[in-house]
């Protein structure tokens, strides 16, 4: 397995391979850590230039963007409670509040930190086991696949707050949301009112960045006189110590290792990816935590459970992909096309037929994920800056950001339009203590459960099979086994709250 | 495990406590306000009632024992049940609070708005700024949106506005150059 190694060394530690990753990885960093800008769109757009690059190159570039962006999505989460990219939602949940609470450097270090664990453990994972994983992520159906579906909803009872019913409101109303526009099987138009604003749909990015992004920044103008005295998002002064935050990470190993394992497999079932492996490592490592009431409070096992979850992601998306030439996620399927445009096929003979460019890509994740450390921990100080705008400069220039990225996604105007609805409506559910994290979660969910449920019945009416097909059932049972401990959870701090008002 | 929502109302107290301001005082009367909750769990038990039934005439498919309409349904009969309960849950407490706010209304309207002034002027321009995003063109929306904005909701002095000027002119012209330039992607260009 390992003898090959040498030869993708080489390939990679050339000077033009280095240059081409290094630009990669600060592209990915910058595009992602923009509201709007998700990293397949980075990929994208770095596309075309690999097309003039050798094969391994060009591929080695894109995952130094991939690597590059997973980690700059956490620094809007952290800082301005903005996911970059769907997959920092959770990590708006602890780096956040700990930013806020004079903290930032903290809680960008801890991300980074476990970003690169995260990825380093994905790696190894991708190394060792790629062939068994990939042959159990392909033997899923639409059974399995709803059944996933329904335990990853309910991660969605570990983010409802203090009322359930307003967070499964939520949850339920961002799947509601999800099913504006085209029948995801027949095509058919639904509540789409023969407004060209709906024809389209909801775009998931739009729904993200309105909810988190435009309801946030209107909340963050309700101080009326801090805003008009000038002040910035956080008046403390900074503290960004690289190393205390390596050993911070790195002593929490169960945690860390956890949740870059469920990264893993997350993101090596085709269609899952980061946005749901974040919050189910969350999720968790909330449940498995001796004081799960701190989460959401700012603390780091909140920080290194979502960040190393999502960066995994990019080890578990390559599984199904070199093995079997399926991609895990739009990222994968965008590096598959880049292989083909250099007449590569990729399918179970990629190991068989180029060795040496598989293990140039193993190579090139370590390489993208130690040049991702280097980069981001040099140029952090910088982002931090951000923190020292005052809010009636960031809260337009944002605002304009998120309308451009929106736009860019599909090139239509009516997107933006959608933005300020759908960030008004935002706001006022924020307001109202109706939980944000839910309905996202629902808008991700709710298309990939609608559509796996129809496959599932068509292919077989009987509805005993997700009950009866061993992974499907698992998948049922950890569902049951997750809301059995959320209520255990829910039983012991009422207890506990009720002895401390007795006391 | 704290909702994002309660999250923000920890930062306000932090600030709070810093002497610094009031952020989000109304927020947490938003919130606690039992009659609001009504009133929003009312409207939305309306809309998703009529779309319940907007989504009976959605189409059967000849293939699939599910159609069009049926996860729809399913998902707005949850959201109806669950609206249901709300509504039973709060009911108590609105009426308690109507009761004891007899003849404030007005005035506890008027207040909560006022709080909010910075965030109504923010969503106003906001909205003014998506509609002229295709008309008006990106580079002159965003002009004008960041220079009013900044101005509206910043300090009323010389720096502020000059900075607004430069920031506006960057994130305009620079934003479209580059997107045009490097990123081949072609910001509307509106009437100009």
């Amino acid at each position: 397995m390992f003898e090959g190694f040498g030869g993708a060394l080489g390939q990679i530690f050339q000077l033009a391979t280095i240059a081409t990753m290094l630009i990669g990885v600060v592209a990915g960093l910058v595009a992602s850590a923009i509201p709007g800008f998700t990293i397949t769109m980075a990929i994208v757009l770095t596309l075309p230039l690999t097309f003039y690059m050798p094969a391994i190159q060009g591929v080695a570039t894109m995952l130094a963007v991939y690597v590059g962006g997973l980690c700059g999505g956490m620094i809007s989460a952290a800082l301005l409670s903005i996911p970059g990219t769907p997959s920092a939602v959770a990590t708006t949940f602890d780096a956040f509040p700990m930013a806020r609470n004079g903290d930032p450097g903290r809680a960008l270090g801890l991300g980074i930190w476990a970003s690169f664990f995260g990825t380093i453990i994905s790696v190894i994972v991708l190394v060792l086991a790629a062939p068994p994983l990939a042959l159990i992520a392909i033997e899923l159906g639409p059974w399995e696949y709803f059944s996933l579906i329904v335990f990853a909803m309910t991660v969605i009872a570990s983010l409802v707050g203090q009322s359930m019913l307003r967070g499964m409101i939520a949850g339920i109303l961002g799947m509601f949301l999800a099913t504006i526009g085209d029948d995801p099987m027949m095509g058919a138009q639904r509540f789409s009112f023969d407004l060209r604003m709906l024809e389209a749909g909801l775009p998931f990015l739009t729904v993200l960045i309105g909810i988190f992004a435009v309801s946030q920044l209107l909340s963050e103008l309700e101080d009326v006189g801090r805003v008009q005295r000038g002040k910035a998002l956080v008046d403390s002064p900074i503290v960004f110590r690289p190393f205390q935050f390596m050993r911070e990470t790195l002593s929490r190993p169960v945690n860390l290792i956890r949740s870059s394992l469920i990264g893993v497999f997350i993101g090596a079932v085709p269609g899952a990816g980061g946005s749901i492996a974040n919050l189910l490592a969350y999720d968790q490592a909330r449940q498995a935590s001796k004081t799960p009431e701190k989460f959401g409070t700012g603390i780091p096992e909140g920080v290194v459970a979502s960040e190393s979850g999502n960066s995994a992601t990019a080890g578990g998306g390559l599984i199904p992909m070199i093995a079997l030439g399926i991609p895990g996620s739009a990222v994968d399927a965008v590096l598959i096309a880049a292989l083909m445009v250099h007449g590569i096929s990729v399918g179970p003979r990629l190991m068989v037929d180029n060795p040496e460019l598989v293990q140039s890509i193993f190579v090139a994740m370590v390489v993208a994920a130690v040049m991702m450390l280097v980069i981001a921990l040099m140029t952090m100080r910088y982002f931090l800056m951000v923190t020292k705008v005052p809010k009636h400069i960031i809260v337009p220039l944002v605002l304009v950001f998120c309308a451009v990225g929106v736009f860019a996604l599909n090139n239509r105007v009516t997107d933006v339009h959608l933005l300020f609805f759908v960030g008004a409506l935002g706001y006022v559910l924020k307001k109202m203590d109706y939980p944000l994290a839910p309905l996202v979660l629902g808008v991700i969910l709710g298309p990939i459960a609608e559509t796996n449920l129809r496959r599932a019945l068509m292919a077989n009416e009987d509805w005993s099979l997700f009950f009866t097909r061993p992974v499907s059932a698992g998948f049922l049972v950890l569902a049951v086994v997750s809301i059995l401990l959320f209520i255990r959870y829910r039983y012991r701090q009422r207890k506990k709250l009720q002895a401390e008002n007795g006391s | 495990m704290t909702a994002p929502s309660d999250r923000t109302s920890s930062v306000s107290e932090t600030e709070t406590e810093e002497g610094s301001g009031t952020q989000d005082n109304s927020g947490g009367s938003a919130s606690n306000s039992a009659l609001l909750h009504l009133l929003l769990n009312l409207t939305m038990l309306v809309i998703f009632a009529f779309l319940f039934v907007v989504a009976g005439d959605l189409p059967d498919s000849a293939w699939e024992p599910l159609g069009a309409w049926a996860f729809p349904r399913f998902v707005l009969g949850a959201l109806i049940l669950l609206n249901l309960a709300m509504i039973g849950q709060t009911l108590p407490g609105a009426v308690k609070e109507v009761r004891a706010r007899h003849g404030q209304m007005t005035g506890l309207v008027t207040t909560a708005l006022a709080e909010r002034k910075l965030v109504i002027l923010m969503l106003a321009l906001f909205g003014v700024y998506v509609a002229a995003f295709g008309l008006a063109g990106y580079t002159v929306a965003t002009f004008l949106f960041i220079v009013i904005a900044q101005v509206a909701v910043g300090p009323k002095t010389l720096r502020n506005g000059i900075a607004a000027l430069i920031i506006a002119l960057v994130a305009s012209v620079g934003v479209e150059y580059f997107f045009a330039r490097a990123l081949s992607v072609f910001l509307p260009g509106g009437f100009f």
